[in-house]
């Protein structure tokens, strides 16, 4: 079975589940994780740690979509799975405290696949907080990383089609990326 | 605002017009007599915004609606729906009035984003040909992407943008790269130089060529594959 990993990623309340509902073509699965750490999040519900769903696309092929949850105490799962992401939909809230610090979080965090170009930022909410605008986004990747260029988009994560318009992004970015790089090494050789 | 010939901006009402009147200012265009009036357009805009100057602009196209741009708030404001878009209009009135860094909208709503107008008026302009500014041979790189979800723009489009946000090309070195139509490139440069997201790589070497996997075939690769599961 052939499968692709793409994660969804990104602070609480940024869309990551809807987003995945956009595009699963399964009812999406939820995980929820018990609160063991009440002194950072005193809350004594269950928090949801991990969401899946996916698109078949024959009968030994599968994109899987995981939504990793955005507090650090589950960042064992992003080490699990982003080494075997394809790569990774990273959606920031613009209505959040400070989205550009967020912003920057992740992309430390997720460096190695942020380097193969693997990583599309979907800003949600921008209707509601208008600013920072996306140039200011994509300003701070620059100053963060100023060879590489991150695709960053608004998007509703209700709209499937915008949501296909960012996978398809990433897809497309990744493989065009590696295939420069491949041939940049097959003339250097 | 008003433009040379007098005429008063503020007999246009309706939510996309300004809410107050403000001193004439008028700017002559520059004039390509190409018979497309965004080629003027096109060439008025990106001297303004070389200019760097806050400045509201309207444009008139042959009958058409007028569109006001705010250029400092990177909005523009139209009664029309962007499907009404005229692609060749015969001319294009163009009226500019210098603002204040800080003053307040004259619009009574925040407007839609001006990356689109750009869009479509870069698309349009100049008939697949080099935009004045552009010199031929040059090779640019994308400084940020657009944003496509709210752009009019084809799979080719992405397919082209990958290109040329990983690596410097010029406009015959994109169209085989990416094995597109080169009005189709030109076009788009035209467009993404006018949306202010591309730079001039300078000395560059030249790029290798690239085997990416052919999208545009069900087997050519797992995107052409997911693009082909959802009837793209």
């Amino acid at each position: 079975m052939a499968e692709h990993v793409i994660l969804f990623a990104g602070p609480m309340g940024a869309g990551k589940s809807t987003a995945i509902r956009s595009l699963s073509e399964i009812e999406v699965v939820a995980t929820e994780a018990g609160n063991s750490d009440r002194e950072s999040v005193d809350k004594p519900t269950t928090t949801v740690a991990l969401d899946y769903g996916e698109i078949t696309l024959g009968d030994d092929e599968k994109v899987r979509l995981y939504g990793i949850p955005g507090q650090r105490r589950f960042d064992f799962m992003w080490e699990i799975l982003k080494d075997r992401a394809v790569g990774m939909v990273l959606l920031i809230n613009n209505d959040s405290p400070d989205p550009l610090l967020q912003l920057r979080e992740f992309l430390d965090y997720f460096a190695d696949l942020y380097s193969r170009g693997g990583i599309v930022v979907a800003v949600t909410r921008s209707d509601i907080a208008r600013t920072p605008k996306l140039a200011e986004y994509s300003a701070a990747i620059a100053a963060h990383t100023p060879d590489m260029i991150i695709p960053v988009f608004s998007v509703d994560a209700r709209n499937t089609e915008q949501m296909r318009t960012t996978l398809i992004t990433l897809i497309l970015n990744v493989e065009t990326r590696a295939a420069i790089i491949g041939a940049e090494t097959l003339k250097n050789d | 605002m008003t433009d040379a010939s007098g005429k008063s901006l503020e007999t246009v009402t309706g939510d996309d017009a300004p809410a107050e009147g403000t001193p004439p200012v008028s700017t002559p265009a520059p004039t390509l007599h190409s018979g497309n009036g965004w080629d003027d357009a096109a060439l008025a805009l990106h001297s303004i915004q070389q200019m760097n100057a806050p400045m509201l602009v309207m444009l008139e196209p042959e009958g058409c609606p007028p569109v006001y741009i705010d250029l400092p708030r990177r909005a523009f404001h139209w009664r029309s729906a962007m499907e009404e878009f005229p692609l060749e209009p015969s001319s294009v009135r163009i009226v500019t009035e210098a603002v204040a860094v800080d003053a307040p909208t004259r619009f009574r709503s925040a407007g839609r984003s001006l990356d689109k107008l750009l869009w479509a008026i870069g698309q349009s302009a100049f008939q697949g040909n080099p935009a004045p500014w552009l010199r031929p041979g040059e090779r640019y790189r994308l400084t940020s992407w657009p944003n496509f979800t709210e752009l009019n723009h084809t799979f080719d489009h992405m397919r082209m943008t990958a290109h040329i946000g990983n690596a410097p090309l010029s406009a015959s070195e994109l169209a085989a790269a990416a094995t597109s139509d080169p009005t189709a490139v030109q076009r788009m440069i035209n467009a993404y130089s006018l949306l202010g997201i591309l730079k001039v790589s300078e000395g560059s070497p030249a790029t290798p060529a690239i085997n990416a996997p052919d999208q545009t075939k069900p087997t050519g690769g797992f995107l052409a594959r997911l693009r082909s599961r959802w009837g793209l």
